[in-house]
């Protein structure tokens, strides 16, 4: 069975504009959730502070456990329910300078214990110190950074530099808008989430070098005339311009491209849906990164490619 | 079918492989069921998966120079009252200081000579007169010295946080430095803090201070009994924890009163010593982390060396008492920077979802690829397979930890794994295309995609170490999984699949090629 039996033409290239466009309004879009969730977006890695997740034997209502909390000078607390149960809620504190660990989990809990006719259980309890938490920022940072300047270098150094700026700039953009789509569905960034997103700039790049891949061998060939049994294909790549070349390798790829994307859209997905807490917040922000990152190359990174040869030739 | 030497090297190899994997990977998935001698061990789970608390204490560093430098003053003190040196007072100040006070404008060279005898790190920095017709004297220890004491209390830490971990009887505790003055405590399956910690991080500072005489308040602090009310005491102590050698729990057989009984050490000793021959008669109190516990008559000078504090110990105070001094006082005091706890409910059902999805992802894309690409389908499930096998073995020999998100990995690599056989078979299909005949097409498929498949790993390797190097806890696994997984699918693909193709006949009946 093959999906694309028959050769495709699709106009990728051409059509650029208006999916550059859509990517532009899509980052838009994640670059205003990320400011408007403010502070809330953050889970304890990189806010600091206390979470708990706590599930009770019945059904409590969220209110009352707003304002049990509040009484217990708990006032500023985010609470949160997770999807359809009433019994499971995730509560964030933020910690000031002197907070006591053991002093706040304590009262938290009395607070749990007060609630009228339930029984509580702690699934999960999380603290991060003002001095740790601080560091996985500046980590999660420089993590990302040595990313983007690790792959900089390595696709300048196989092709070259100006198509290894296309590269990035195409992971930058699958980067935010599967950041500003996991805060949009109301998943704290945390650990998982930077885990996600380094894990998307690796593999979203290996499409990208695929793809370049092909456009410098369509290239060669169309250089060299043609190598053994390869006159045909010379013969169409002639009297084509670096655009046309570009969309030519694009669609030869393309089934390719569609299906390797496919496979870890599979798993994503079955990792969203059935696993629970880490990983399902993991494989979300991997799911919208890896959609992102199959278009991304042909929208973002050969684009670039195109305006950047441009103002190279014409200077 | 003949077989090339080539060929059956490499099945061999391939079959020793997989053989000695699955002996290593067996443990894990039959945990009861495999005799003693078998070799490996299942693979360890991580705290997310198995239940159990992590916690990063900072050892409070700048307190242990500044005990040290109590106990010196305290010392300095009582080694001058002996020679006659009129001093007023001798008193740790600021981060690395000492304050002395020379009640006339002799002594200088004494104090001198003493501290360089006793701490080589302190040298004189300020001489000035003092209002009150003597001299005020202040040394400071060098920054070497300091970090050096710095240094041995971090290690003195871990070493008394794990006495204290080891008499609750963790299994597997994992207690290790962290950085320049972290230690980091792993406790599977201990999900109650509550009594663990406060245990562990008890200070257990044990001061002697000479109860304040007379109305004067200059030098004195007011510190709370444990027994309610508030006493006077001198502002520095004479004696702490660290001058302890061991502690012991006694009972008095009569009035059933529950005491501890200390030993100091050399040191301890002569400053005891000389402490109680001072001040017979005058009443010093025993603190233990700033609670006055008891406040007896100095009878008799005691040059033994030992003491005892009783103090109204209920049972669990003295059970909590014993632990932490049998392990010995914490040089300084630990602050938590970081906690996690997870129950052992979410951790069992963290298992349960993961791997179910796991094998959900892994159901798919198998279900996909053999109906995708047929038979060629079926070498690549059969490839991954070996991948799996291969990459599980690797995480079980390097004793790497399992989490969460590293099951996530685990799958992530499958449906990455696929994609390398799918990049040889999209190429063999062009080949085929372009009207080159099946043998051809598979070794010019195998052959272009040869480089294309290393180039594409590598970067997903590199973020793999990547986030291994700058990840905590669950996400370390995730990392190690994902980066093992690379390697090993790096290895699937130009190995495994190679040889499949060249030993199995992958055609159908009408010599056309099932992909």
């Amino acid at each position: 069975m093959q999906i694309l039996s028959k050769e495709t033409n699709i106009d990728f290239i051409g059509r650029r504009h208006l999916l550059v466009f859509l990517s532009a309004f899509l980052t838009a879009i994640s670059i205003y959730v990320w400011v408007q969730a403010g502070d809330a977006k953050f889970g304890v890695d990189f806010r600091g502070g206390f979470e708990y997740v706590v599930k009770f034997s019945g059904d409590v209502k969220l209110q009352d456990l707003r304002d049990g909390l509040k009484s217990g000078g708990f006032g500023d607390a985010l609470v949160q329910n997770f999807e359809g149960a009433q019994r499971e809620f995730s509560i964030r504190l933020k910690a000031d300078d002197n907070a006591k660990v053991d002093e706040t989990s304590k009262k938290v809990k009395a607070e749990f214990a007060k609630l009228q006719g339930v029984t509580f259980e702690i699934l999960k309890e999380d603290y991060v110190g003002p001095i740790i938490g601080d560091q996985i920022k500046r980590d999660g940072i420089k993590a990302f950074i040595v990313s983007l300047v690790g792959i900089l270098i390595y696709v300048t150094v196989q092709f070259n530099f100006t198509w290894a700026l296309g590269a990035v700039l195409a992971l930058i953009h699958d980067a935010v808008i599967a950041t500003g789509a996991t805060i949009l569905f109301n998943i704290e960034l945390s650990g998982a989430t930077l885990a996600a997103v380094l894990t998307i700039t690796g593999y979203s790049v290996n499409d990208t070098i695929i793809i370049y891949d092909r456009i410098r061998e369509n290239l060669r060939e169309k250089e060299r005339g043609g190598s053994a049994g390869k006159k045909g294909l010379a013969e169409k790549l002639k009297p084509m311009n670096l655009m046309q070349v570009m969309n030519f390798s694009i669609n030869q790829t393309l089934a390719r491209t569609i299906i390797t994307s496919l496979t870890v859209v599979i798993v994503c997905l079955a990792l969203w849906l059935f696993g629970n807490s880490s990983v399902s917040e993991l494989a979300f922000t991997l799911l919208i990164g890896v959609i992102c990152g199959t278009y991304s190359t042909m929208f973002i990174a050969c684009p670039t490619i195109l305006v950047l040869q441009k103002k190279v030739s014409t200077k | 079918m003949t077989v090339t030497e080539s060929q059956k090297y490499r099945l061999i190899f391939l079959a020793a492989l997989c053989f000695l994997a699955s002996v290593i990977v067996a443990p894990t998935f039959l945990k009861g069921d495999l005799p003693e001698w078998w070799p490996g061990k299942p693979i360890k789970l991580g705290l997310d998966l198995r239940g159990g608390s992590y916690f990063v204490l900072h050892v409070k560093t700048e307190e242990a120079v500044k005990g040290h430098l109590v106990t010196l003053a305290s010392s300095l003190k009582s080694e001058l009252r002996k020679d006659k040196v009129g001093v007023l007072r001798a008193r740790q100040e600021g981060e690395r200081g000492i304050e002395v006070q020379l009640l006339t404008q002799e002594g200088t060279e004494q104090v001198d000579a003493y501290l360089k005898r006793i701490e080589p790190g302190m040298s004189r920095v300020a001489t000035e007169e003092s209002s009150e017709g003597g001299k005020k004297l202040r040394y400071e220890l060098n920054q070497k010295r300091s970090v050096e004491i710095r240094k041995e209390s971090v290690d003195q830490s871990i070493e008394v946080v794990r006495r204290r971990v080891d008499q609750y009887g963790v299994a597997e505790p994992t207690i290790q430095k962290s950085g320049e003055e972290r230690t980091l405590v792993q406790l599977p399956d201990v999900t109650d803090l509550s009594t663990v910690r406060e245990t562990i991080g008890k200070l257990a500072k044990l001061e002697f201070r000479m109860v304040a005489e007379g109305s004067s308040s200059a030098g004195t602090v007011e510190k709370r009994r444990k027994a309610g009310g508030m006493l006077r005491v001198e502002d520095q102590a004479r004696l702490t924890g660290r001058e302890i050698k061991s502690a012991r729990i006694e009972i008095d057989p009569q009035s059933h009163e529950i005491a501890v009984s200390l030993e100091f050490n050399a040191t301890g000793s002569e400053l005891f010593d000389r402490i109680t021959s001072e001040n017979v008669g005058k009443r010093f109190a025993i603190l233990l982390d700033d609670l006055v516990y008891s406040d007896p008559v100095i009878r008799e000078r005691i040059s033994q060396g030992r003491a005892q504090i009783s103090g109204g110990f209920t049972k669990e105070e003295a059970h909590q008492l014993a632990v932490v001094l049998r392990s010995g006082a914490l040089p300084a005091p630990l602050e938590v920077g970081e906690q996690r706890v997870v129950g052992a409910t979410l951790g069992a059902d963290s298992i349960k979802s993961g791997v179910t999805a796991a094998l959900v992802g892994t159901a798919l894309v198998v279900a996909f690829m053999l109906i995708y690409y047929k038979r060629s389908g079926a070498q690549a499930i059969v490839c991954t397979v070996v991948n799996l096998l291969v990459l599980l073995a690797s995480l079980s020999l390097f004793g790497a930890t399992l989490t969460l998100p590293g099951i996530g990995g685990l799958a992530l690599t499958i449906g990455m794994a696929v994609d390398s056989n799918i990049i040889i078979f999209e190429r063999i299909r062009d080949e085929l295309r372009l009207g080159s005949s099946v043998r051809a097409a598979i070794e010019a498929g195998f052959h272009k995609a040869h480089w294309t498949i290393l180039d594409a790993n590598f970067t997903t390797l590199l973020s793999g170490l990547i986030l291994y190097s700058f990840g905590t806890g669950p996400i370390k696994g995730f990392a190690v999984t994902l980066s093992l997984g690379v390697i090993t699918t790096i290895f699937a693909a130009l190995f495994v699949s190679k040889l499949a193709y060249e030993v199995v006949n992958m055609t159908d009946k009408d010599g056309k090629l099932s992909i």
